[in-house]
């Protein structure tokens, strides 16, 4: 799978364009990380490379397929994408919600195939939510639900994986759980696409980042080399310190406090 | 909490065997006491001349039917309503389907036209043409739709054309023209001959069939409109169709029977609450369990002040709405 954005452009109605011109590829096995400012429009790319919003100028393509004439069930044969805050209002199960990962895969009327429950138990065990799966989503903890959709991401068997924003709202924990299944599944082969607000987390698990500014990419490489204190001062307008962590040999991000109480 | 649930194939047998009970009872009970086996026998007879078979064949079986088929496409229709509008107080009614039938039926019985086509006719369109406007309304300058709107929308509006009726049972001046609109507006399953079944039952079984043929997309639906998208699902086109089944069965329904309230409210919740919320068997389980419980009421109606006959629509609110807040007691585990 190689997905490609090409120069893309996009302004919501009435309002300054958010993107203008963004390039990025990520083929199978990329593990990428997008960065930017709040209201950077890191979400609002994702929407467009699952083309769920159409873009004012420019293209995606899957393995040089543009998304524009796909159908969306086509597309979600080959791009899931989990979008930030999924939630539902009915009183599913979690197998039921890991099951509509196979929407795309299925005839309207046909029963689940064998080839079906297997991607679905796969993908469970994966997330680890294997014992969770006779439980109403509503009873589960945050981080609990988190890895739910994920199953359900990894239950439509993609070749890419586009994430916004999956470790958020949780603690440290949480997070690095998420974030060592996304980078095994990046290790066996998906292309996976995660927009994160966390830089430390970015620079521990991508192996690329890429830093959305003004509109465009305004650098996309190795975490160290994207990652810099000026490069940080001019997208986030933050004053940072940028270590190496001699253990892991990953960049840390340290906020350098202008006032202390101390 | 783990959910016990009864299979879909257990529950759908059970519901069939129930209604099968019931529509006997519907066409054994009446007024005119009659036999059990010369009901069964003017059942199956092709026709007959004596005046139990005439009452079999030209009262009681084209009621129980139509009760079956009105009940059937209220509760389909609500559950549709409720899937969309990601809300358990979802209805058939919500954007306006009553309150335009309502207005269509009141202005053709004042204006003389309520003989046997020209009714239900009227009914039906005033009911599409509310849901039409409310949705005209709520369609943005970017063609998005938002289902705040609709709603709001499906309430002013609602409330123009109960004005319309309003205004037709005030000018009307002969009192027995005011009887009959109110008395549809109570609605009530004894109008109906087979003529009228002969439109709704088709409308009525490809509508929840196509229904069925989405319920998958109800259920992504249900996670949002992006989620549903990246499941494969196109949200826009799966909710203009659904939206269009909804208000035809409602529509339809209400055109045949007047505005029987609470059954496309309380069946499809009901059935949540025992079967959960795979749209799947729910909308399955409300095309048979609609049709059950509207006969079930039908019957009380028709026997609990013997010789007078209820409007059904009160029975349905006084059996539905007590039932209704035992099972949410009992349940403990609020509306969702």
């Amino acid at each position: 799978m190689k997905l490609v954005m090409q120069d893309l452009t996009f302004a919501y109605p009435g309002s300054q364009p958010i993107l203008r011109g963004v390039n990025l590829t990520v083929v199978a096995g990329d593990l990428l990380a997008l960065v930017g400012a709040n209201g950077a429009g890191k979400s609002t790319l994702l929407s467009l490379a699952t083309g769920y919003r159409t873009p004012s100028g420019g293209e995606v393509l899957f393995d040089d397929l543009p998304v524009a004439s796909l159908p969306p069930q086509a597309i979600a044969k080959r791009v899931a994408c989990l979008e930030q805050d999924r939630h539902t209002t009915l009183d599913f199960t979690v197998r039921e919600v890991v099951a509509m990962g196979r929407i795309p895969h299925r005839g309207r009327f046909a029963r689940e195939t064998s080839h079906d429950r297997q991607s679905v138990d796969e993908a469970m065990e994966l997330t680890e939510t294997v014992g969770l799966a006779g439980r109403s989503v509503h009873s589960l903890s945050g981080g609990e639900r988190q890895r739910v959709y994920l199953a359900t991401a990894l239950a439509q068997d993609p070749e890419a994986l586009l994430l916004d924003e999956p470790t958020t709202h949780f603690d440290i924990r949480y997070q690095m759980e998420l974030m060592e299944i996304i980078a095994e599944r990046a290790c066996s082969g998906l292309a996976v696409v995660v927009a994160v607000h966390d830089l430390n987390t970015a620079a521990a698990y991508a192996h690329r980042i890429a830093l959305l500014q003004d509109g465009r990419i305004a650098a996309d490489g190795p975490p160290a080399d994207v990652l810099t204190e000026t490069a940080i001062a001019d997208a986030f307008h933050a004053r940072v310190s940028v270590r190496r962590d001699p253990d892991t040999g990953h960049v840390t991000v340290i906020p350098r406090p202008t006032a202390t109480g101390r | 909490m783990i959910r016990h649930r009864p299979s879909t194939g257990r529950a759908m047998l059970v519901l069939l065997a129930l209604a099968v009970v019931v529509a006997i009872a519907g066409v054994v009970v009446g007024p005119v006491a009659i036999p059990f086996r010369e009901t069964m026998a003017a059942i199956f007879r092709r026709a007959g001349s004596g005046s139990a078979t005439l009452i079999i064949q030209q009262v009681r079986l084209p009621r129980v039917i139509l009760g079956f088929l009105v009940g059937g496409s209220l509760a389909v229709s609500g559950t549709v309503m409720q899937g969309l509008f990601r809300n358990p107080l979802g209805s058939p009614y919500i954007l306006g389907v009553a309150s335009g039938a309502s207005a269509g039926a009141s202005v053709s019985i004042v204006a003389g036209w309520s003989v046997m086509p020209w009714l239900p006719v009227c009914a039906f369109i005033g009911g599409l043409a509310a849901v039409a406007i409310v949705y005209g309304l709520a369609r943005g300058r970017d063609r998005r739709t938002s289902i705040f709107t609709l709603i709001l929308a499906g309430v002013a509006v609602g409330a123009l054309f109960s004005a319309i009726t309003s205004l037709m049972i005030f000018l009307s001046s002969r009192g027995e023209k005011i009887a009959d609109v109110v008395f549809w507006l109570m609605g009530g399953l004894g109008r109906t001959g087979w003529g009228g079944l002969a439109i709704l039952a088709p409308i009525f079984v490809v509508g929840t069939l196509i229904t069925l043929a989405l319920s998958r997309d109800l259920d992504a639906l249900s996670l949002g409109e992006q989620a549903a998208f990246h499941l494969g699902i196109d949200p826009r086109r799966a909710t203009r169709i659904l939206l269009l089944l909804s208000t035809l069965l409602a529509s339809a329904a209400v055109a045949m029977a007047g505005t029987i309230g609470f059954v496309g409210l309380i069946v499809p919740h009901v059935l949540r609450l025992i079967l959960g919320p795979n749209h799947r068997t729910l909308v399955s389980a409300s095309a048979i369990g609609g049709g059950m419980f509207l006969v079930l009421a039908d019957i009380l109606a028709r026997t609990l002040m013997r010789p007078v006959e209820l409007p059904v629509g009160i029975v349905t609110a006084f059996i539905g709405a007590p039932f209704f807040l035992y099972l949410l007691r009992s349940r403990g585990r609020g509306v969702a």
